[in-house]
């Protein structure tokens, strides 16, 4: 008998790794509203990399599909807004929403605002911070249908205990940050953790996922 | 070799054996399911993604016939696993037809995300229209 607990338990466990951290958010207003296509304009930047804007922007049409959502093709929006007298994401963040409606047939707009990106560095170490706020707006009524806020670092600390260690470790991970640019991975992370995986902010299966409807 | 154990032990009865056996299979059945729904993904997203990135961040990897190229590629890889392709994808490439000049590839590219996603219907026949206004 004694076997059969254990195995409850180890399954108790288990079950626990997939535990929901705080409540889930309201989706009235998106359960109303359930939009089947998102326009993703190009992201405000509020950090002081340059690169921000566009490298989390080409993080989220990903993970919005995949939750069943029809995404613009977010270059090609940019470069038509662009031709269309809208050069900064500042001005296509203002665009109406009935032109938005009548050119582009969007049924929702996705607003992002890059809050972080980029590596900080202390003296033993570094991370690639990212934080991201999104506000999904429907295109008809304007009405905000739902919103989250994610902030992800990838702490580059190679565990070790030994100062000399942290050191080399630090500067190696300097370099190879600088590189590869570490920030854009941890912006994939957050895009996706904001949109599908993160139990407290993703947001409802959409049309194109066959779980649309079921939650 | 279930029965010489059970012999072994002498104290487990079969309706305990049939009970750890289910019991094994339901925690099966619950890893193999995975934790989150939609572990599989619904398309084949090749570079389309990194195509993006490119374009702003990297832009000397991003040229139209470079883009194309790797485009092109990813389209017979996802025939070849059956998977659909993304949402944007055949509106990408078509808009790297459209700066080549590649105008009856790129109408064909629009109209192909049109097809498979009526969503996109008002700006690809935008984009459609603008063509053929070009093209005249």
């Amino acid at each position: 008998m004694r076997k059969i607990t254990g195995l409850f338990l180890s399954t108790v466990f288990i079950l626990s790794g997939c535990a929901t951290p705080g409540p889930p958010p309201d989706y009235t207003a998106f359960r109303e509203r359930h939009p089947r296509s998102i326009l993703v304009l190009p992201p405000l930047n509020e950090s002081t990399d340059l690169k921000a804007s566009y490298s989390v922007l080409s993080t989220v049409s990903k993970p919005l599909a995949e939750m069943g959502y029809y995404v613009f093709p977010v270059a090609v929006i940019d470069q038509f807004l662009k031709e269309n007298g809208m050069p900064t994401p500042g001005e296509m963040h203002q665009i109406p929403l009935d032109k938005v409606d009548e050119i582009i047939g969007a049924d929702s707009i996705l607003y992002l605002v890059v809050n972080e990106y980029g590596t900080k560095y202390t003296v033993v170490n570094s991370a690639a911070v990212v934080q991201v706020t999104a506000r999904l707006v429907d295109v008809k009524t304007g009405e905000r249908i739902w919103s989250g806020q994610v902030k992800l670092w990838d702490d580059a600390s190679g565990g070790s205990g030994d100062l000399v260690a942290m050191l080399i470790n630090s500067a190696i991970n300097q370099v190879i940050s600088q590189s590869t640019d570490q920030s854009h991975y941890v912006a994939e992370d957050v895009s996706s953790c904001l949109f599908m995986t993160c139990p407290s902010e993703r947001l409802l299966y959409g049309p194109y996922h066959p779980a649309y409807g079921t939650d | 070799m279930l029965k010489a154990w059970n012999l072994a032990n002498g104290t487990l009865l079969m309706a305990e054996i049939k009970g750890v056996i289910l019991l094994f299979c339901l925690l099966a059945a619950f890893l193999l399911s995975g934790c989150a729904t939609g572990n599989r993904n619904l398309y084949h997203w090749g570079s389309y993604e990194s195509q993006v990135y490119n374009t702003y961040c990297e832009p000397d990897e991003a040229s139209a016939s470079n883009q194309i190229e790797k485009m092109e590629a990813d389209i017979e890889v996802a025939r070849s696993k059956g998977l659909p392709l993304p949402p944007g994808f055949r509106a990408h490439l078509g808009y790297l037809y459209f700066m080549q000049g590649k105008y009856d590839l790129a109408t064909q590219s629009f109209e192909a995300e049109k097809q498979a996603f009526p969503e996109s219907a008002a700006l690809m026949n935008r984009f459609i229209t603008q063509i053929k206004g070009q093209d005249a």
